[in-house]
């Protein structure tokens, strides 16, 4: 079997198959429904400034955060990827 | 400087950071899959010693079993999702910082550290139209590719799985080499300047030379070089046509490099090293682990990363005998094994002789 180089670009890997369908429908519908949590939040925060009139577009674009911070934001975001596995794998 | 300590903005921090859950969030399904891949052993062969010799029969068995378990299936989705998205993710946080970076990075093309392309040179097939490391247009893909693998990809992605690993492993290498002063370095295959770093950090006297095929690393490299003052000398060209004077170092190096070649190259990489070395030079290359250092699942889960990583030459490259090459090469006292005991990096040391043909 001979391939070229440029082959390994796309190699085709199998993942999933028809039998997982059902799991990624509720992994799908498990991401969304965190994913309108947050935004729910933020607009609910940034409304809650705007009425305080402090402005924090700009501020939060260019937000770095602390050690501690990172920290919390680095396990908030692994448990989500492990609650839409666990749903990905579900029956 | 700043590049070196590059702040994203929002979007591109939380993209990078998410990138990089998917790993750290997966344990759970990486057991599983894990514990799949020992009970396809265990069904399939009864030890690894008697899994297939063939690495394509082999896949083949173990897939056979293994696709048919979920946890190895969703393995495989998170491994795809990764390597198709990883480097358009750092593409696109590099692009939301590019305006603000734009000064610093044009100031840094011109210092000390110069870079010299040519109007013969010509990328050779095994690297041409390649996406290494699935990498969307490959090492040329971006304006910014350079920047965006050696400041992102490694330092935000790769050094935060393994961190300080990458550059100080970078720095052990560099202090393999015999001799504790050269006059005369040359990195083949020098990349984003990282290593070449790291040979300028050890040997603080010496002149270094760097050769790559990616003008756009090459790019990377000389704001590197910059950005800490050095007078690296940058060529696009081949390592192993590097158009460069015979008898010319006293260290030629690659870190690595090698299993990005196919064999053919690998064998012209070290007779070229061996002819623009002086006699009683020496070289330092490291690369991959090697397969016969392997047991069969490692072998197979190594060769696996490379089928669906985009490195095409791995398997090739980590078969063959690099002692042997360098021998055939015509260099003498070879040593070649992996540091302190690990399997990665596998390196490589031998000497041009004082009178060659004297092997």
């Amino acid at each position: 079997m001979s391939k070229t180089p440029q082959s390994f670009n796309k190699p085709g890997r199998p993942t999933l198959e028809d039998t997982d369908i059902a799991g990624v429908g509720a992994a799908v519908l498990t991401l969304t429904r965190e994913l309108w949590i947050l935004n729910d939040r933020v607009q609910v925060l940034e409304a809650v400034l705007a009425e305080k009139g402090i402005e924090v577009q700009q501020e939060i674009e260019n937000y770095q955060p602390s050690e501690e911070m990172q920290a919390r934001l680095n396990e908030q975001s692994q448990a989500l990827v492990e609650k839409v596995l666990a749903a990905m794998q579900s029956d | 400087m700043a590049f070196e300590h590059l702040q994203l903005k929002q979007r591109g921090r939380a993209e990078i950071d998410f990138m990089l859950s998917t790993f750290l969030g997966s344990s759970t399904v990486r057991e599983s899959a894990e514990q799949a891949v020992q009970s396809a052993i265990e069904e399939l062969a009864g030890s690894i010693e008697a899994l297939p010799e063939n690495l394509d029969e082999r896949n083949s068995q173990l897939e056979s079993f293994l696709y048919n378990v979920r946890s190895f299936r969703v393995q495989q989705l998170l491994g795809e999702w990764y390597s198709r998205n990883h480097g358009a993710a750092a593409v696109r946080a590099f692009e939301e910082v590019q305006a603000k970076l734009q000064i610093e990075l044009d100031q840094l093309s011109s210092g000390k550290t110069t870079l010299e392309t040519f109007p013969d040179f010509q990328a050779p097939d095994y690297w041409r139209d390649v996406d290494f490391h699935r990498t969307e247009g490959g090492w040329d893909g971006h304006p910014y590719m350079g920047f965006v693998h050696g400041e992102i990809v490694h330092r935000k992605m790769v050094d935060s799985l393994f961190p300080g690993g990458i550059f100080k492993q970078r720095r052990q290498v560099a202090a393999l080499a015999k001799q504790d002063h050269y006059d005369n370095i040359l990195d083949m295959g020098c990349s984003t300047g990282h290593f070449t770093k790291a040979l300028a950090e050890t040997y603080p006297n010496a002149s270094i030379t760097g050769t790559d095929l990616s003008l756009k690393t090459l790019e990377h490299a000389q704001r590197v070089g910059n950005a800490h003052g050095y007078s690296w000398r940058l060529l696009q060209r081949a390592a192993e046509d590097t158009k460069l004077a015979h008898d010319c170092f006293d260290l030629v190096t690659s870190y690595i490099l090698l299993h990005e070649m196919p064999a053919s190259a690998i064998a012209a990489v070290f007779a070229e090293s061996f002819r623009v070395l002086k006699p009683g030079g020496e070289i330092l290359m490291s690369d991959v682990s090697r397969y016969t250092d392997l047991n069969k699942l490692e072998q197979w889960r190594a060769d696996r990363g490379a089928m669906y990583g985009g490195e095409p030459h791995w398997r090739a490259s980590a078969s063959l005998d690099l002692s042997k090459i360098a021998k055939d090469a015509g260099f003498i006292k070879v040593n070649a094994g992996g540091v302190q005991g690990a399997k990665y990096p596998y390196v490589v040391q031998a000497i041009k002789p004082h009178e060659v043909g004297n092997r």
